[in-house]
């Protein structure tokens, strides 16, 4: 499209200063890991690893990482699980109430967390399950099954039901069919299905908040660091966590591009 | 009954078992994740407190809550406050999303792309600290001002709901870049050029064409900020410090320090409509359809 010289410096400014705005508080959140001054504020007086010598004495942070792993694997196989067998559902049956369903399904993709969190407290609080890791993998499960349920519904909507068929015309039972053919077509989306639960489930604030009790998933602990005062050492974990979550979508885009081609 | 309708009702019944056996962790995870929690909330929210030992339904939670001056402020507040940050996500976010669609090459339409994903990659709690590290007193902006001797005292960046508008644009622009950049980058190009051959000006273009067309992305785009922004506690407890309270801390406060969970709910349930509300008024001024709103994303 024709666009005037006046618009393109208008754009190409626009976009410099989002950049900016965007990159720029995540840089310098790095950079000042690096600091010797104990304040987290420009000007660098000098470089230091001091900051992350202390984060690997902090006991309480290791167990809070683990605390957070242990759960996203919960939440994932859970997620992927409920995710699978719901698609299926969705796709190849016409069922009564089957929109009710759906529009239900995704519901907690637009519920805030924060009631997410509380209704889920009170509920199990109903049913004597005391809040913690477990009641924490229910509450992150409850809204991020929807987004891998999204993401695998819209690959096996794609799928060409013959190949199956061909499948069962040469012999192989319905199940065998479906776990040769269909689930090795599906793997591209249940891999990013996974990496995404993983993700959202290890940096999941607002409803685990409600959900935890006295034990800390990593950023509870953050948060709790955060109150008692700025400090590098939390500039220190988090360039830790940024270049270990870019990578780690880099990873999964990467991957996930190529499985898309065949 | 014939062989036939027997064969016939035993793959009926199979087929209703399969889907059965499919629906049935799915089913599960509705009903005691989402229905019945929220539907219990919705019951506490009409329940009297414990310590008072009363049985039987009461209106005292609400009422409480729309007596009191404070909450009605902080609710308002809230809501005024979301429905700014969807606006200034929508201003930021409709330049770039139509840059990368229409205006860049393809090359650097993708370049661009990862550049405005990767932060998303970065938990919402890191990029609330950062903006901790740039506006607070001693931060980063202050700093490099007295550097420069503009100013000599440090001016209040944080704490406040400037700052709350900054970081929640922060944490949830890409929620409006992607589904406005997804429908604008389905419309034709010809649409705007043949625009602009009857002789429309490139405002008129973006007002009558582009802004138009690209509506249902704007859409969930509004959507989801608005949700995110306004049912979010991190943001607003770390950049809006003790004086400007959000609703969700509100709820926070009730539950676990003053340790009235009937209030809470109530309050909760209050927050749950108030979505309902917009994201109902939104999708019935454009008229959309919920799942494809969702599906946007």
């Amino acid at each position: 499209m024709q666009i005037s010289k006046f618009e393109k410096i208008f754009y190409r400014v626009f976009l410099v200063l989002f950049l900016i705005y965007l990159l720029g508080p995540l840089l310098i959140v790095m950079l000042l890991s690096f600091n010797t001054s104990p304040a987290p504020t420009l000007p660098m007086k000098g470089f230091t690893l001091e900051w992350y010598r202390q984060l690997f004495m902090d006991k309480q942070l290791k167990e809070s990482i683990l605390n957070s792993i242990i759960v996203a694997i919960g939440v994932t196989i859970i997620s992927v699980s409920v995710a699978t067998t719901t698609s299926f559902a969705l796709v190849r049956y016409r069922f009564k109430g089957q929109n009710g369903f759906y529009a239900l399904a995704l519901s907690p993709i637009i519920t805030p967390g924060v009631i997410l969190g509380v209704s889920i407290l009170i509920f199990l609080y109903k049913i004597h399950f005391k809040p913690g890791l477990k009641a924490v993998v229910l509450g992150q499960s409850s809204f991020i099954i929807s987004f891998a349920l999204l993401t695998i519904m819209a690959r096996l909507r794609k799928f060409d039901l013959s190949l199956e068929e061909a499948a069962q015309d040469l012999g192989a039972s319905k199940i065998k069919a479906i776990l040769k053919i269909t689930i090795p077509y599906l793997k591209p989306a249940i891999v990013s299905a996974a990496s995404l639960s993983f993700l959202l489930s290890f940096d999941n604030f607002n409803t685990t908040l409600f959900l935890v009790g006295n034990e800390r998933t990593l950023p509870i602990q953050i948060y709790s660091m955060l109150r008692f005062g700025l400090s590098p050492k939390i500039n220190a974990i988090s360039t830790i966590l940024v270049v270990l979550t870019v990578l780690a979508g880099f990873f999964s885009s990467r991957t996930g591009k190529k499985e898309e081609t065949y | 009954m014939s062989t036939l309708t027997l064969i016939r009702n035993k793959d009926q019944f199979k087929r209703n078992l399969t889907l059965f056996i499919l629906l049935l962790p799915g089913l599960l995870w509705i009903l005691m994740l989402i229905v019945i929690p929220q539907f219990s909330m919705f019951i506490d929210s009409f329940k009297f407190r414990p310590i008072y030992h009363k049985k039987g339904f009461t209106l005292e939670n609400y009422a409480y809550f729309f007596t009191n001056l404070l909450y009605i402020k902080i609710f308002l507040k809230t809501l005024g406050v979301a429905i700014l940050i969807t606006f200034v996500s929508f201003l930021v976010c409709f330049p770039i999303a139509f840059y990368i669609a229409k205006v860049a090459k393809p090359d650097m339409a993708r370049k661009i792309f990862i550049l405005v994903i990767i932060p998303f990659w970065v938990s919402e709690l890191i990029r609330t600290f950062s903006w901790m590290i740039i506006l607070g007193d001693h931060g980063v902006i202050n700093r490099f001002l007295m550097m420069l001797h503009l100013r000599t005292e440090p001016i209040t960046l944080l704490y406040n709901n400037f700052s709350v508008t900054v970081g929640l644009v922060y944490n949830y622009l890409l929620f409006m870049i992607l589904p406005i950049y997804s429908t604008l980058e389905g419309m034709d190009n010809s649409l705007m050029e043949a625009a602009q051959d009857l002789g429309a000006n490139r405002f008129n273009v973006m007002r009558r064409i582009v802004i138009p067309y690209s509506l249902p992305g704007i859409m969930s785009g509004s959507i989801m900020v608005f949700m995110l922004s306004v049912g979010t506690y991190i943001a607003p407890t770390l950049l809006g410090g003790t004086k400007e309270i959000w609703f969700t801390e509100l709820i926070y406060n009730k539950f676990f320090k003053a340790m009235n969970w009937r209030l809470g709910s109530a309050l909760a349930f209050t927050l749950l409509i108030l979505t309902l509300l917009f994201i109902f008024l939104v999708i019935k001024i454009a008229g959309l359809k919920l799942t494809d709103v969702i599906e946007e994303e």
